[in-house]
């Protein structure tokens, strides 16, 4: 709790800052957290806006310095960011036990500020004036030594019982000699830092163990909470199928008696949560690799594991909802109504088109003819009706989808994949900042190699401007202004809703034989139709006009389940390295679309 | 209509009508022969003049039953109407098969005509695959045939080769011949045509004629 009672004493210093993420607009953005670790939000923004005001002392304190030497350094000042900024990288150690990528950022900005408050300290110490504070600090370093030798012994007897004290003790300490030690030659201050540092040490011993514990408790409370339980679902599904079987309704908790439908919505909405949790688990499991892989430097933590479960897990979850969703149409044929036939058989077959859309759609859709053909059987005239409409509109769609097939491998050479373009643009060249290793046969791994926002500065210019394609476009919700496209790679991008103009909807409906009164009557047609309504694009191309570095673990822990689209459903992303993901980062792009591929054509935007 | 369907149309029937007078002239032989002992025995003149206009009398009967065994399906079945497509591009392609299908539904959507030169139910798999499909009202064949209905033309030349087609709104006329009885096709034919491959670049094909066979 001292801990965050000394964040928040920091964070009262200065002013506040604006949490996000580092973005072309603002890259100076500190990086946002995921604060799966109680107080580690508070924590992070404390050390960052100390960091910021840390940095805004350097850049002022180095012009001063460019004019007038080091005559221009204040003592005091100097040692108060001095000993700030040392804090800092304690705390952000901190934040790393508790898996906040955050802390890789601060720990890179604060090192950078050490080296440049290091030059600082030889302009000054190499002065006149600066002589007398280093002999001054020296005399107190000799005045004080046994009494600070009694208070560090105390902070290390302390450690064992009372961890939090004996650090924010130790803090303490470590402040105090941080604002002497750096005046003093490394000789001559030598005999003077062993107590603290043995106190320093007592008191990390016991709470990093402790800190560690704690983050682990948390992040398998958040994997259990999040991860889906497939044998739950399915005993929910067999009970709902079993009502529907005998009364043609089932229960749906909030809902009353509902029929089949219904029960599938609700299906699919489960299914959405339990892909939204199976992306926060990978995230959290990212987290905590980082305490099991032995990068941390702390010998007790683990081994390394190997497996990714959350892959198995993430298909055995949606084999799980499909195996459900067959057993509940099927279940609603038994007892079904030849007059409802057409009604059920139109509802399933838009929410199997849009089960299609979010995951494998091959699956979905054999899984789904399978189980509508026993619901059809039940009403002999509209079978025929089906029948015929699948006759009459298949060639049409498989001559459009080798058509877009064609088109689709024409566009590389206007609109080059986005992950490729954001790779290439954000590739570090000799000192300036990157996400990407200058060798371009390093792995494929957006990894924060400086500071986020020196990244940002680096990359924006060149990120922004630059045509793009990409594929596997859908939109977040039916309502909302963007859609979303799926991860490839460390990208993943986020466009303007297009909406198609009204004749050329017409032509494709009337090519479909549908219209207000007549729906689409197979899976494919009616994920054509939601294709063009609701603009989930196969494909588009656009200008990167914006862009934001987020880490990849802040990213996943947080994914909201309606942002979950950017991973396909019944899959996770994988981590491509077998490291920490703590410095792995993503580049979020935003696209000004020029064209859009829909399932059965391109509308390319007028004046784009 | 295009004048070159016309002519299409036309070669179809020639060739059915000549072996229709085929089958005459083998009867009227056989008739012939039949009377040949007769013209070994001394007959009266009234009993040839009898005879002739006997033969002449059942020749025009056979004329008349031969016309209607040709138009008859069990003709059909000897004479093989695959079917037929051609489309006219600078290297003309063709296909010795064709089909039409006409769906219509009982919700009262319209419903669709379509040409193809690939059996329909084993979809757009055998090269050339040519596909002309409108939208109609009519729910029989009798009322699409003589229309001309506004349609869409899909093409692929080979598998893999890429895919030809009007552009999704840019509707083309399709003519559907009056029916004709002597036939077992219906015939479809669009005037000059421009296609386009997914890079924009168009193909104009001066006539397509589709002859396809009726399930």
């Amino acid at each position: 709790m001292r801990r965050i009672q000394l964040g928040f004493a920091i964070f009262a210093m200065f002013s506040t800052i604006a949490i996000g993420n580092p973005t072309v607009q603002d890259p100076t953005k500190p990086l946002a957290t995921h604060n799966t670790v109680p107080g580690a939000a508070e924590l992070a923004k404390a050390v960052y806006e100390a960091s910021m005001a840390a940095e805004k002392y350097v850049v002022d304190c180095e012009q001063a310095v460019a004019k007038k030497g080091g005559v221009a350094i204040q003592a005091k000042m100097l040692a108060k960011w001095k000993a700030t900024v040392n804090q800092g990288i304690r705390e952000a150690e901190r934040l790393q036990i508790m898996g906040e990528p955050a802390a890789v950022d601060i720990l890179l900005r604060n090192h950078d500020l050490t080296v440049r408050l290091n030059y600082l300290y030889v302009a000054h110490n190499t002065t006149p004036a600066g002589q007398v504070v280093g002999r001054k600090a020296l005399m107190q370093f000799q005045r004080q030594a046994a009494a600070k030798q009694k208070e560090c012994e105390k902070v290390s007897a302390m450690a064992a019982l009372q961890p939090e004290v004996a650090e924010a003790a130790a803090d303490k300490l470590s402040m105090e000699l941080d604002t002497l030690v750096h005046f003093v030659g490394l000789q001559e201050r030598g005999p003077y830092l062993p107590p603290y540092y043995a106190a320093r040490a007592a008191a990390d011993a016991v709470m990093t163990k402790k800190r560690i514990a704690t983050a682990r408790q948390k992040f398998q409370e958040a994997i259990q909470a999040n991860l889906p339980d497939p044998v739950a679902l399915t005993s929910w599904a067999n009970a709902a199928a079993s009502q529907l079987k005998s009364t043609g309704k089932a229960t749906v908790e909030g809902q009353g008696d509902v029929a089949g439908p219904q029960v599938l919505e609700e299906l699919i909405r489960r299914w959405g949560v339990g892909h939204g949790g199976l992306q926060r688990v990978q995230g959290l499991r990212w987290a905590l690799r980082w305490h099991s892989t032995g990068s941390n430097g702390y010998e007790d933590s683990g081994s390394v594991n190997g497996d990714d479960p959350t892959y198995s897990e993430a298909i055995a979850w949606t084999d799980t909802v499909l195996a459900a969703m067959a057993g509940l149409i099927g279940a609603d044929a038994e007892s079904i109504q030849p007059a409802k036939v057409a009604v059920h058989h139109q509802q399933y077959l838009k929410q199997t088109a849009s089960m299609a859309r979010m995951g494998d759609a091959r699956k979905v859709q054999t899984k789904g003819n399978e189980a509508l053909a026993v619901l059809l059987a039940k009403n002999s005239v509209y079978e025929t009706n089906v029948k015929t409409y699948d006759a009459a509109t298949k060639d049409l769609i498989t001559f459009q989808t080798r058509w877009l097939k064609d088109a689709v491998s024409n566009i590389p050479q206007d609109f080059p994949n986005a992950d490729g373009v954001v790779r290439d643009r954000s590739r570090a060249i000799g000192s300036m900042a990157g996400l990407y290793a200058e060798d371009p046969n390093a792995p494929m791994q957006a990894t924060l190699f400086h500071p986020a926002h020196k990244t940002m500065m680096a990359i924006a210019p060149k990120l922004v401007g630059p045509k793009v394609g990409t594929s596997d476009v859908l939109r977040i919700s039916p309502t909302s202004k963007t859609s979303a496209v799926k991860f490839m790679g460390r990208t993943y991008a986020t466009v303007l809703a297009v909406t198609i103009p009204e004749p050329d909807l017409q032509s494709i409906k009337l090519n479909l034989l549908v219209d207000e009164s007549h729906p689409p009557l197979s899976i494919s047609t009616a994920k054509a139709i939601d294709s063009v309504l609701l603009g989930h694009y196969s494909a588009i191309g656009g200008t990167i006009v914006s862009a934001q570095i987020e880490a990849m673990i802040t990213r996943f822990v947080t994914m909201s389940d309606g942002m979950a689209i950017v991973v396909p459903r019944g899959t996770v992303t994988g981590s491509s390295t077998d490291h920490s993901m703590l410095n792995q980062m993503a580049v979020r792009i935003d696209i000004d679309p020029s064209w859009v591929q829909h399932d059965l054509g391109i509308y390319r935007i007028p004046g784009k | 209509m295009n004048p070159f369907s016309f002519f299409c149309v036309g070669r179809i029937a020639l060739s059915q009508s000549g072996l229709a007078n085929t089958v005459i002239l083998n009867t009227l032989f056989l008739l012939f022969c039949s009377l040949l002992p007769c013209g070994f025995t001394a007959c009266s003149k009234e009993k040839m003049d009898e005879m002739v206009s006997s033969v002449k009398q059942q020749a025009q009967t056979v004329t008349e039953q031969a016309k209607a065994i040709a138009a008859s399906p069990a003709l059909a079945e000897i004479v093989p109407a695959t079917g037929r497509s051609e489309v006219q591009l600078p290297t003309p392609l063709s296909t010795n098969a064709a089909y039409f299908r006409l769906y219509s539904f009982e919700d009262g959507r319209p419903g669709v005509v379509q040409f193809t030169s690939y059996d329909p139910e084993k979809g757009p798999n055998a090269y050339p695959a040519l596909l002309v499909r409108a939208n109609t009202v009519a729910t029989s064949v009798s009322a699409v045939a003589g229309q001309t209905l506004m349609g869409r033309v899909f093409l692929q030349a080979a598998s893999g080769s890429p895919v030809l087609m009007t552009p999704e709104g840019a509707l083309v006329d399709v003519d559907i011949a009056p029916l004709n009885p002597e036939i077992k096709t219906i015939n479809a034919s669009i005037g000059s045509v421009t296609l386009y491959d997914a890079k924009g670049q168009a193909s104009t094909a001066s006539g397509i004629i589709v002859e396809g066979v009726q399930p």
